[in-house]
């Protein structure tokens, strides 16, 4: 594929982006049926009954840590509660507003005894970090490829800052 | 998903490796960095939720399917679209990034053992994970930044380029 036109590379680009917004609907239609757990959608439409004695994997925002055991909430599609179960085994140190996967079965519609358990979110401090260290990398990158290169604004596209030749010659120009 | 940062740094240092045995200019290793962003572009949700989405558009829909191979190739599709030329090679940059990021996330800890579904929509199938990580410990950045910066040093004290 060498040059193109502005006119093409705009249609391709709406194919495209229906492709990709297609994909997302098929995503969402077909994956209660393919992930082999409960989602959150599903404990809110059915509540956690139809799944007790089951053996699943769950994740959840954690709400009260005692001794015995842990409430977390799951949610669904809307951030909305699905779901409250008090969750016994989990040994790891979490603390309200931490996130975690609990594997396990569900003894009663409220209750789950967890086998293993991922901490996500030790706390919200932590989700606080993941999110400032993704900006982070989010602006070095966008900044490294705008000091890579720039806009060609006669052909509306990205050229590169070191060469005029679309086939560009530099090969090793280490900044 | 590992933290962002992780996964730049990570696809910075491996087009550095990949540099020693065929030269990679600089712009296209700042494409396989912003490609190893592209699969987290499903955190949009954490401005407009999947369930106002689907209210919008009267579909069910969800923006993690942005996070899977055939997100990564769509959207790898759609950025070699914003260069004039060289489509192809911005394709397989963004995409390589985008790949890299979603090896890594493949070997992130899941509680009963298996990987998400990236694989999606070739396959549904969750292949086993060794659990290495979760995104929120330092100890993961920290073990990006050393790679990184023994790549670095490595590649300005012992290679040699022409």
């Amino acid at each position: 594929m060498s040059r193109m036109r502005l006119a093409s590379r705009i249609t391709i680009t709406i194919i495209l982006l229906t492709t990709l917004g297609g994909l997302c609907v098929h995503y969402d239609t077909t994956y209660d049926e393919n992930w082999p757990h409960p989602t959150g959608e599903q404990l809110q439409e059915q509540s956690p009954e139809p799944f007790v004695g089951e053996r699943v994997l769950l994740f959840g925002e954690v709400q009260t840590v005692n001794p015995d055991a842990t409430t977390i909430n799951i949610t669904d599609d809307n951030d909305n509660v699905a779901a409250e179960l008090e969750v016994t085994g989990i040994e790891d140190r979490v603390k309200p507003g931490g996130v975690v996967q609990v594997y396990g079965v569900l003894e009663s519609k409220t209750k789950l005894h967890a086998e293993q358990t991922v901490v996500v979110n030790r706390d919200p401090s932590a989700t606080i970090y993941k999110l400032g260290a993704s900006v982070v990398g989010l602006l070095l990158s966008v900044a490294y490829f705008f000091r890579q290169w720039q806009i060609d604004f006669q052909k509306l596209a990205f050229k590169p800052r070191t060469t005029k030749d679309p086939e560009p010659e530099e090969v090793h120009n280490r900044g | 998903m590992a933290d962002l940062l992780t996964h730049v740094l990570l696809a910075y240092a491996g087009c550095t490796i990949l540099n020693w045995y065929r030269p990679i200019p600089n712009h296209w290793i700042a494409v396989t960095m912003v490609g190893s962003i592209l699969p987290d572009l499903n955190r949009v949700t954490l401005i407009v939720s999947n369930g106002t989405l689907e209210t919008l558009l009267g579909v069910p829909f969800d923006l993690d399917a942005l996070s899977t191979l055939g997100g990564a190739i769509i959207l790898a599709g759609i950025g070699s679209m914003v260069v004039a030329n060289q489509h192809r090679q911005m394709f397989a940059a963004l995409f390589a990034g985008a790949l890299s990021h979603l090896f890594i996330d493949g070997v992130k800890a899941y509680a009963d053992g298996a990987a998400g579904m990236w694989l999606y929509p070739v396959s549904w199938a969750r292949h086993p994970t060794p659990s290495l990580y979760v995104s929120s410990d330092p100890a993961v950045l920290t073990v990006a930044v050393s790679i990184t910066v023994t790549v670095v040093t490595i590649d300005r004290y012992a290679i040699q380029t022409t």
